[in-house]
């Protein structure tokens, strides 16, 4: 059996789970058309990061809210003023970029910390991040098997899922939140930069497939899966950027799905 | 006599500063077909969008069944088709599409089973659908997806219907078939439709009223008087044609004078 370094054990735990999560979340985010959710929000936690850098604490928190902060404004943007979720993402995303690069200007010398919030790097993950990624995953698998007729029709319809008398705006913000979370928390392992292929590449494969919610949630999941895990494992074995190889192994799935010809 | 089923009552609605529905008032009773014809920007849509309750009209007041839109929303009695759906690319099959439109707040945690199969099937098997209940929605015709869009819209069994343009992106042959189906349904099943349309001669041999709506509502009642060209004229802003398309489809005629046809 082979003996893993510890910071591998974390970055494998951390591969899978964020597969788990992230590829569940890609079913709603390619079915709603949110494919720059991602960069919009792991963008806006870069500001975090490097506010957290200037304040001298820790830029998990930061970086946190300031997702959290994106995933609402997006939101609140589309659903108030009826602009499609990709205007806000343009807007904050360079907004949050923006600032992130000013505050990295007030404090010098961190610049290879901040390639690693860029780029990913699987030394800085630690065993309360493990636990926080799992207890969000879980979160969103209740939340998921929960409300997931409910999320099918608002994906299909949100006036519709309203005049069924569904909480709409519970399930649309709940949905928000749960992609910022899970978004921030991948950070560290592929990177604010990288992040956005692993939440679009596992469902859009799966859609090329099959058709069902069912069969595709679940093809959509066992993609990530063959993504974090293979990605990881080429990494180490190459001795490669593991964020980076992950990126480009969901590249890779996502166009040798369509030349695979069995389409749905 | 029946029942109001739909009340607006003196119905003002301003969108970013722009009067889209002025003092509209209209009374829908239980079991109508209407038709509501206008050109694009008239507040056909507002108008619906208004009655459900997702638009807070500036004045006046919207009622349905005696109570406010959202408590009729609460209480499922409304079945709404809006006109831009998210299902065109949906990796759905006919009968997933179907049953996730059953979903509402009183089944919204119990997984889907066979009860909800079952209602969808029926659902299905009014508009005649059910052979394709497995195929993916995708793959269906403009006119079987818009079918399959009304079971969706029916698998409820909402008291009252709203459709808004139901038959964009479909050809005549599958419009007029389309028709028969809601009138057929709603003759056998009591519901009252409300149905956003642009087939001025088409819908006239279908419903029961239509409304003629250009920011304010410039006609009420019988279908044939919609068809009045000079109505037609102040209400699009220009010259009309209307082509009259027979049910049993004899061939369209330009009807300049009601009297003729």
């Amino acid at each position: 059996m082979v003996n893993f370094p510890l910071f591998m054990q974390y970055a494998i735990g951390a591969a899978i789970l964020l597969a788990l999560l992230l590829s569940l979340l890609s079913f709603f985010v390619v079915v709603h058309n949110w494919s720059f959710l991602g960069v919009g929000i792991s963008h806006a936690a870069f500001g975090g990061v490097a506010l957290g850098f200037l304040l001298g604490v820790s830029p998990d928190l930061p970086a946190l809210l300031f997702a959290l902060m994106a995933g609402l404004t997006i939101g609140f943007v589309r659903r108030r003023w009826g602009f499609h979720e990709d205007v806000a993402i343009g807007v904050i995303f360079s907004f949050a970029m923006g600032v992130g690069v000013v505050l990295f200007s007030f404090s010098k010398g961190y610049t290879s910390d901040a390639f690693s919030y860029l780029f990913g790097n699987i030394l800085t993950l630690t065993k309360g991040d493990l636990i926080a990624i799992a207890g969000v995953t879980l979160l969103a698998y209740l939340f998921v098997s929960v409300c997931l007729k409910g999320l099918l029709l608002m994906a299909l319809n949100e006036e519709v899922a309203y005049t069924r008398g569904l909480p709409v705006g519970f399930l649309y913000y709940s949905l928000l939140v749960l992609l910022a979370l899970a978004v921030v928390l991948a950070i560290k392992l592929v990177g604010v930069i990288l992040v956005t292929a692993l939440v679009v590449v596992p469902a859009s494969v799966a859609l090329r497939f099959l058709t069902g919610y069912r069969s595709i949630l679940l093809l959509s999941i066992g993609v990530g899966l063959g993504i974090n895990g293979g990605g990881l494992a080429v990494a180490y074995l190459l001795n490669l950027p593991p964020g980076a190889t992950m990126a480009i192994t969901a590249g890779l799935v996502f166009f040798v799905s369509l030349i695979i010809p069995f389409p749905r | 006599m029946p029942a109001t089923a739909i009340s607006v009552e003196g119905v003002t609605v301003a969108l970013n500063g722009r009067v889209v529905l002025d003092n509209v008032s209209l009374g829908v009773k239980s079991g109508e077909f209407w038709g509501i014809i206008g050109p694009n920007g008239g507040g056909k849509t507002t108008l619906l969008r208004t009655i459900i309750g997702v638009i807070k009209p500036k004045r006046g007041h919207v009622s349905i069944l005696g109570l406010s839109p959202k408590e009729a929303v609460k209480r499922g009695l409304v079945g709404y088709l809006p006109q831009k759906m998210g299902t065109k690319d949906f990796p759905l099959s006919v009968l997933d599409v179907v049953m996730i439109g059953g979903c509402s707040r009183f089944n919204f945690f119990k997984p889907f089973g066979p009860r909800q199969q079952d209602e969808a099937m029926r659902a299905l098997e009014m508009v005649e659908m059910v052979e394709k209940a497995h195929d993916p929605f995708p793959n269906l015709s403009g006119g079987e997806q818009q079918r399959v869009l009304i079971a969706m819209a029916l698998v409820s069994q909402p008291q009252i219907v709203l459709l808004d343009e139901p038959s964009t992106g479909v050809d005549v042959v599958a419009q007029e078939g389309f028709y028969e189906v809601m009138k057929g349904l709603k003759e056998r099943l009591g519901f009252t439709v409300l149905m956003v349309t642009h087939d001025v001669g088409v819908i006239s041999h279908f419903v029961d009223r239509i409304a003629c709506l250009n920011v304010t509502l410039h006609y009420a009642g019988d279908p044939r008087g919609a068809l009045d060209c000079r109505l037609l004229e102040e209400l699009y802003g220009e010259p009309v044609d209307v082509f009259v398309h027979h049910p049993q489809c004899k061939g369209c005629h330009i009807v300049r004078d009601l009297k003729k046809w």
